[in-house]
């Protein structure tokens, strides 16, 4: 696996069709797990570390995951960690980490299991819109093909055992990313902060720090692990996700119908910019690219495919960035490159 | 100091400050002597406050579940994995899957804060159900066989008493599996 095989596409979980995409751009599950008789990785020796990493390498490749690639971070190019992380396969601790520590990720980049992160297994599933039932029902799958092979750490008290007592018992995380353009446009965000924390669920603002909400994309996930099923808290989200989805539809139909001229000039004024602009920067860019999602989604853009628009978020970052040009490129550049393939993306010609 | 009198009888004069975990809550308390090994609180050695070895040596013969005397040592650090209490909060992670027995009582009090709940619902792995399901048949043919026992119908005490020796043979066989 090279950079450059990733550099132009996004993996299927951001490109392909899936339920109430207009607003969830993807649903992800993610399972905790360490293996019985090893101390977590953030206290292992370093050759009990390597020892288990070779393990979980062959546990994994014979619980099956179909066609799939294997990583071991400590061998892989700094450019080529950036992009895994970018594409969603690994989390920034993994990046950041040190020692033996991988991913084995499929091919469909549906499915990856980063070893030695926080903890010993991190299962994830990550697909393209609302799909909570179908994911877990994903992840639960490979779990117990995993569970025959590897003997996790577990307790009848406290359940799954996690390094950070927030994932302790189920280890379950369930995330949904949705994007909320008309509900940020008209100032209604603290009403979904104040519904989803009311029942214990809490969002963030996915791209950039804190709550503020780049490119108007936000992440609602499940905080509490220990004490519910699997289900229950699949319910929670199950809930309220719906009625998120229907509020932000509700509220763009409204901008349709009451506000159309601020709308288009919302969205024509992105256009002009990804069209024109000779530099843009990463946060920019997301912003942008939110008002072409919600131009495309209310008809008001014809001729742009929307897997094509969604993918823009990723292929747009730092390092894919880089594999496309092919050599390392400081800030000023990467606005340059940027904008270039943003301009070609979005040249008049192509609608 | 000396005037603090124990909060548990009201009567003799409180010596130690101990830590009771009632349903996931953990209140301090200043207590007398006897009071604590009669009620089985339980003690953070950290926290008390009169450090007289005749203190620690009763803490051992304490009968909480909470305090498993082979595994707490006297510095307060994880056997299994050198973990301290103190390295938890600066970091926020456990060292490995003992620490969560080895610090129970302050596990129980974190999770009780973080989830509201302190006892795992949910799946159960194949292993862990299996193990469970045998303890279980276990203690009802042992309580069968009480019976039998009791009423003194021996043919069926042998039987009983068969099929326990099959199901821990089963067990050792298990055990020698998992250890592969
Ligand atoms: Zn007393
Ligand atoms: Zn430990």
């Amino acid at each position: 696996m090279e950079p450059a095989d990733f550099a132009v596409r996004a993996g299927q979980w951001l490109r392909g069709p899936g339920p109430d995409s207009d607003v969830v751009l993807s649903t992800r599950i993610r399972l905790a797990r360490n293996v019985e008789g090893y101390a977590f990785p953030n206290r292992i020796e370093a050759g009990a570390r390597s020892a288990l990493e070779e393990r979980l390498r062959q546990w994994i490749e014979a619980a099956g995951m179909g066609e799939a690639h294997y990583c071991n971070l400590s061998e892989v190019d700094p450019l080529m960690q950036q992009m895994l992380m970018e594409r969603h396969l690994i989390s920034r601790e993994l990046l950041q980490g040190e020692g033996d520590r991988g991913v084995t990720f499929a091919s469909t980049e549906l499915i990856s299991i980063m070893t030695n992160e926080e903890d010993h297994v991190r299962i994830q599933v990550i697909q393209a819109g609302q799909t909570l039932q179908a994911a877990l029902g994903q992840a639960i799958d490979l779990d117990r093909r995993l569970e025959a092979q590897i003997p996790y750490a577990y307790s009848d008290t406290y359940g799954y055992l996690t390094a950070c007592p927030t994932n302790v018992g189920t280890g379950l995380r369930i995330s949904v990313m949705v994007h909320l353009p008309a509900l940020v446009f008209m100032d209604q965000m603290d009403k979904v902060f104040q519904a989803a924390s009311k029942v214990g669920l809490t969002v963030r603002g996915f791209y950039g720090e804190g709550t503020k909400a780049v490119g108007d994309v936000i992440q609602i996930s499940n905080q509490q692990t220990l004490g519910r099923t699997e289900t229950e808290i699949l319910e929670t989200l199950a809930n309220i996700i719906p009625k998120i989805v229907e509020y932000e539809r509700g509220v763009r139909t409204h901008l349709v119908n009451e506000q159309r001229v601020s709308l288009e000039d919302r969205v024509w004024r992105a256009m002009g910019a990804l069209r024109y602009a000779r530099k843009m920067a990463s946060e920019e860019t997301l912003n942008h690219l939110s008002a072409i999602r919600l131009g495309v989604n209310l008809q008001l853009l014809a001729g742009l495919n929307m897997s094509e628009v969604n993918e823009l978020f990723v292929i747009t970052q730092p390092a894919h960035l880089q594999a496309l040009k092919g050599r390392e490129l400081g800030p000023d550049d990467r606005d340059v490159a940027r904008a270039n393939l943003l301009r070609e993306r979005f040249k008049p010609e192509s609608n | 100091m000396a005037s603090e009198i124990c909060e548990t009888c009201g009567e003799a004069p409180a010596t130690i400050q101990c830590i009771e975990v009632v349903a996931g809550a953990k209140k301090i308390r200043m207590v007398c002597e006897s009071c604590l090994a009669e009620k089985g609180v339980v003690i953070d050695p950290g926290l008390i406050k009169k450090t007289a070895s005749h203190l620690f040596e009763a803490i051992p013969s304490l009968g909480s579940a909470h305090l498993d005397p082979t595994s707490r040592n006297e510095t307060g650090t994880c056997v299994e994995c050198g973990l301290t209490w103190l390295g938890f909060k600066q970091n926020s992670r456990l060292g490995c899957a003992q620490c969560y027995e080895f610090f129970a009582s302050e596990v129980s009090s974190v999770l009780d804060r973080l989830h509201g709940a302190t006892q795992h619902e949910g799946r159960v792995p194949e292993r862990a159900r299996a193990q469970n399901d045998r303890r279980r048949k276990l203690s009802e043919i042992r309580a069968e066989l009480d019976d039998a026992i009791r009423s003194e119908d021996y043919e069926r005490a042998a039987r009983l008493r068969d099929s326990l020796q099959t199901l821990d043979t089963n067990q050792d066989e298990d055990a020698s599996h998992g250890a592969r």
